[in-house]
């Protein structure tokens, strides 16, 4: 991808077209108002990564949110014993919102299984539109809010149906 | 080496000096000429009243040639000198009123750089440059007009006054019994004027918000159909608004009437009452005319006294004010006054310390501490639990309310600030970097302790091999190198070019291969995408003026190439949509320098190419006038797809890029053989850095891992030519631009850190002093921090990652300012107190 140029497609759509199309269905960015949005696809930058290169870094502050444009990735957890493999990404995930927003270390790696390209988008960036649009912050902590709601609301169930114990300690992130 | 500081004359703080004291501080020679000036300027201003009673009187009563001759040239010089008297009058009140602002400006600032932290947290930067800038030039004019306006002025007053009383009394007692009264009638008006106005601005404004208010909320007017509402609001000001301004315009043209009506009284007065006199013999024709000559000349004096005292109230409320604002209590002498700065016994001792705000609240509370020299010791603990603050009072920043600190047998707050700065540096988490040079900023330290003059004399200055060693520890080394190979070679450099061509040639034979995939190489065949159209076109470097990039829209020679290769309506095209592209998305904001790096147009472009867009919207491109094309292909020919992800270019058009390639090369050729240098594995390209020099392309991926892929072959390159250290010192003249703001957050740590090492002070505090540092680089501080420092500097250390702590000699834990847990990693993991659980749950 890095070459800039979709030699496929004579009369194509430029990389700012394609990711203005993106950032419009990404959860997260809807509600708020298109010149703000263009600004982020306009700022956003494409990094490509070869099967079995690090994404981002467990315990790394990035400062980046990254959209999987081609390619897997799959996230694990290093802890003191072992490795953990957490789950796969495939194109379309969308992760990392929070490091936006705020200085947030990440607290696992990703790592592409596959020659993977991703749309990333920096704090920086994201502050520079945030000056702009100062209510862009606040549209993205409701959504944020609202997905931490959802998580919650799928552990009661998890909780009440199979009577899962272990979960009860999760239970009450969404009165932070 | 004593820390030199201006002490200032006086011992009283300049926050408490009343403004009259500025009148005569270290001016009382120029006041003294002044005055001497003034009173003659002013026996020489009468002189033109009783030339023109004796022209009247005696030379035309007695038509006498001579006595005229004699007494107009007398009237004219004394009114030639009296206009140079009042030059030098003028020049040494504006030096004297241009001094005291400038002093009042130098001792405010040095004032203001030392007073506490706890100050600036509620100041704007801002309020202080206003207040150093603005608020003192008014103040500073009333200095230099208190001796010169009411002495000028009131003698001059006096001097006329007398000399009419002489011609006649009567007379003289009419003329000056206008003023009074207009004395009394103008100030009342003006006050009107002045209240009215600032009702008039009230209202402006509310005029302004009502306006954004309803434009911005147009969606909910329209859809509740809140006309009436929205438009009663908005009458309803605009109507107080002309109300106000009608009262205001006729308070101000009233004293316009009135004084012109005063000042034309006179007149009338002296005619009638002079006249009658002059009708009854008991008045001179020639004392009549120096009246009303006189009477003409009074108006200016009692103006400017007006005037004065208007500066003199604006300039006493702007003085105090501002003086009244900084009047904060400094915490710390800047440098010992009988002797040299201490070296301390770097021992730390704290017993009983606390921290109390204004309001009550304990920062910090009953803190017992001791380090020892050389010793390493980590503060942690959650955010608020007073680490930072601990750190802060033991650098002196910000003052303990009650116990002791001690360095050495030295209590810290008795210390002065040369004292400290002697034996401490500190990092802090958000470090301040200056505008200038990385090397500036690196020694910025190093020089306020050593002093200016001693490292620029080279006494003290430090060699190249410990500037790159404190690089190399702090982990900027790398940066520096990247900004030395970024450089584009101008003036003094171009002897480096030969050496530069001959590491090309070996890059390529042992790396080329391996970082082929990362790299756009600068082949004849193929199209860079990361390189402008232009430069496509052109592939190589221009010699000749004329092709340079920014000229090529203005060349005739290039513009025909461009429409004999069918470039120029395609690249027009191009250029017509990366126009409209960008103006679409960057019109109605704030600009930002960051916003235009993905487009070929530049900040100060925008509005010119947002008016051609304007005005060629909807036109197709045969109906573009001649200077739009320009711009427009301009555009496109700076165009780099692989930079510029605004827009596409299409196959089609590349091909007829490679195809113009060849044939601008052949045109040229025939034309100027010697116009362009073209890109040659021998030739050196000046537009390009030196590490697009040295890599012979440009290198196409921001992917940082593949970056430091290539730096780690160009290091390996740079040390087997023995380059290393002159490419560090290319990079130590990087410009790091305001604030370090062309520097990421990571390297002005880095950069913070570097500078205190630099400094090699005996007592070190970094307050969480890499928090903006990956995780490797931490890691790597934290152990040149183990290595060369322990036992050689004492380390105070805010740390906010536990996993670095197990180096520390000493773990003090804190909560709500009070140290709960101390005690050496191994100690507080055993004892699975608060410690243990806050890595609990950072892990």
């Amino acid at each position: 991808m890095n070459s800039g140029i979709n030699k496929n497609d004579s009369k194509e759509k430029s990389e700012f077209t394609e990711n203005l199309n993106i950032f419009r269905q990404i959860d997260f960015f809807s509600g708020i108002p298109i010149e703000g949005i263009k600004l982020f696809a306009f700022l956003c930058k494409r990094q490509s990564y070869k099967a079995g290169e690090f994404i981002f870094h467990q315990d790394d502050d990035d400062g980046c949110s990254y959209y999987i444009l081609s390619g897997k990735a799959k996230l694990v957890l290093n802890l003191e014993k072992k490795e953990h493999f957490i789950r796969e990404y495939e194109v379309e995930s969308y992760f990392g919102v929070l490091s936006l927003m705020a200085p947030m270390i990440k607290q696992f790696s990703l790592i592409a299984t596959q020659d993977t390209t991703c749309m990333v988008m920096s704090r920086e960036a994201f502050s520079k539109v945030a000056d702009q649009f100062p209510d862009i912050p606040l549209k993205i902590a409701r959504s944020v809010g609202q997905r931490v709601l959802q998580a919650e609301r799928k552990c009661i169930l998890e909780f009440e149906s199979k009577g899962r114990d272990d979960l009860k300690n999760l239970l009450g992130i969404s009165l932070i | 080496m004593a820390l030199k500081t201006k002490t200032d004359k006086t011992e009283i703080p300049i926050t408490k000096r009343s403004l009259t004291s500025w009148i005569f501080d270290g001016n009382i020679k120029l006041q003294i000429l002044l005055v001497a000036i003034i009173l003659v300027t002013v026996a020489i201003r009468v002189v033109p009243l009783e030339m023109q009673k004796r022209i009247v009187n005696e030379a035309i009563n007695l038509r006498k040639l001579d006595l005229l001759i004699i007494y107009s040239g007398i009237y004219l010089a004394a009114v030639v000198l009296a206009s140079l008297f009042k030059l030098a009058i003028n020049i040494i009140q504006t030096k004297i009123s241009q001094k005291a602002t400038a002093e009042m400006r130098k001792q405010l600032y040095h004032h203001i750089l030392n007073m506490p932290l706890n100050f600036f947290r509620n100041t704007q930067p801002g309020t202080v440059v206003n207040s150093l800038i603005n608020e003192l030039t008014i103040p500073g004019n009333f200095v230099g007009m208190a001796v010169a306006v009411p002495l000028t002025n009131v003698v001059t007053l006096l001097a006329f006054f007398g000399y009419l009383l002489v011609l006649n009394p009567i007379l003289a007692i009419i003329s000056f019994s206008i003023y009074p009264a207009m004395l009394y009638v103008i100030p009342v008006l003006q006050k009107r004027v002045n209240r009215d106005n600032k009702k008039r601005v009230n209202a402006s404004r509310e005029l302004s918000s009502n306006i954004v208010e309803s434009i911005s909320g147009i969606h909910e007017v329209q859809a509740n159909g809140a006309f009436e509402i929205e438009n009663t609001k908005f009458d309803t000001i605009v109507d107080y608004l002309r109300k106000i301004r009608i009262k205001w315009s006729i308070y101000k043209f009233a004293i316009k009437v009135s004084s012109n009506f005063f000042i034309n009284l006179g007149p009338f007065l002296i005619f009638i009452v002079g006249g009658y006199l002059a009708i009854k013999g008991q008045l001179g024709l020639g004392a009549l005319v120096a009246f009303l000559s006189a009477q003409e000349k009074l108006y200016d004096p009692w103006k400017e006294l007006i005037e004065f005292y208007q500066v003199y109230q604006d300039g006493k409320i702007n003085y105090y004010k501002t003086m009244n604002y900084f009047d904060v209590e400094i915490e710390h002498e800047l440098a010992p006054k009988d002797r040299e700065p201490f070296e301390l016994d770097v021992s730390i001792n704290v017993e009983k310390m606390g921290l109390e705000t204004k309001e009550g609240i304990k920062l910090l509370d009953d803190i017992n501490l001791h380090i020892a020299p050389g010793e390493h010791i980590a503060l942690v603990g959650f955010s608020g639990s007073g680490k930072s603050s601990l750190a802060l009072c033991l650098a002196q920043l910000y003052k303990y309310t009650s116990g002791h600190a001690t360095i050495g047998t030295k209590e810290i707050s008795k210390l002065t600030k040369a004292d400290m700065t002697k034996n401490m540096g500190l990092v802090s988490q958000s470090p301040f970097i200056f505008a200038g040079t990385i090397k500036e900023n690196l020694m910025y330290s190093y020089t306020a302790l050593h002093g200016e003059e001693c490292v620029l004399e080279g006494e003290c200055k430090p060699e190249l091999d410990g500037l790159v060693h404190v690089l190399q520890q702090s982990g900027l080394f790398v940066d520096v190198l990247r900004f030395g190979l970024n450089t584009i070679i101008e003036g003094t450099a171009e002897e480096f070019i030969p050496v530069i061509i001959k590491m090309r040639e070996n890059f390529q034979k042992e790396f080329g291969d391996s970082i082929g995939e990362w790299v756009e190489f600068f082949d004849e065949k193929q199209f860079l995408s990361y390189a402008g159209i232009a430069d496509n076109i052109i592939f190589g470097a221009p010699i000749s003026e004329e092709f340079k990039n920014y000229k090529l829209t203005e060349n005739p020679f290039f513009l025909k190439f461009m429409d004999d290769a069918d470039l120029t309506r395609p690249l027009l095209s191009l250029g017509k949509e990366i126009a409209d592209q960008t103006v679409d998305i960057l019109k109605n904001i704030t600009h930002d320098k960051m916003f235009f790096e993905q487009t070929p147009i530049k900040l100060e472009e925008f509005e010119q190419y947002e008016n051609i867009v304007i005005q060629t919207k909807n036109k197709n491109l045969h109906q573009i006038n001649k200077e739009q094309k320009t711009e427009l292909l301009e555009l496109a020919l700076r165009f780099s797809p692989g930079k510029h992800r605004i827009a596409t270019i299409p196959e089609f058009l590349i091909n007829l890029i490679l195809e113009g390639r060849y044939m601008f090369r052949e045109k040229i050729m025939q034309k100027n053989p010697h116009a362009i240098a073209f890109f040659k594995n021998d030739q050196y390209i000046h537009s390009q850095t030196i590490f697009n020099n040295i890599l012979f392309g440009i290198v196409k991926t921001t992917n940082p891992r593949a970056q430091e892929k290539i730096n780690q072959f160009m290091i390996a390159l740079l040390i087997g030519e023995d380059f290393l250290e002159k490419m560090i010192e290319i990079g130590m003249n990087f410009k790091v631009g305001t604030k370090g703001n062309r520097l990421s957050g990571g390297q002005q740590q880095k950069l913070a850190i570097a500078r205190t090492f630099l400094k090699s002070p005996p007592i070190m505090i970094l307050d969480e002093a890499t928090s903006a540092l990956d995780n490797n680089s931490q890691k790597r501080i934290q152990s040149v921090l183990s290595r060369h420092w322990k036992g050689k500097s004492t380390l105070i250390a805010v740390v906010h990652r536990l996993d670095i702590v197990k180096e520390y000699d000493k773990v003090v834990f804190l909560k709500a300012g009070k140290i709960v847990e101390m005690g050496t990693y191994d100690e507080l993991m055993a004892k699975k107190g608060y410690f243990y659980e806050l890595g609990y749950k950072q892990k």
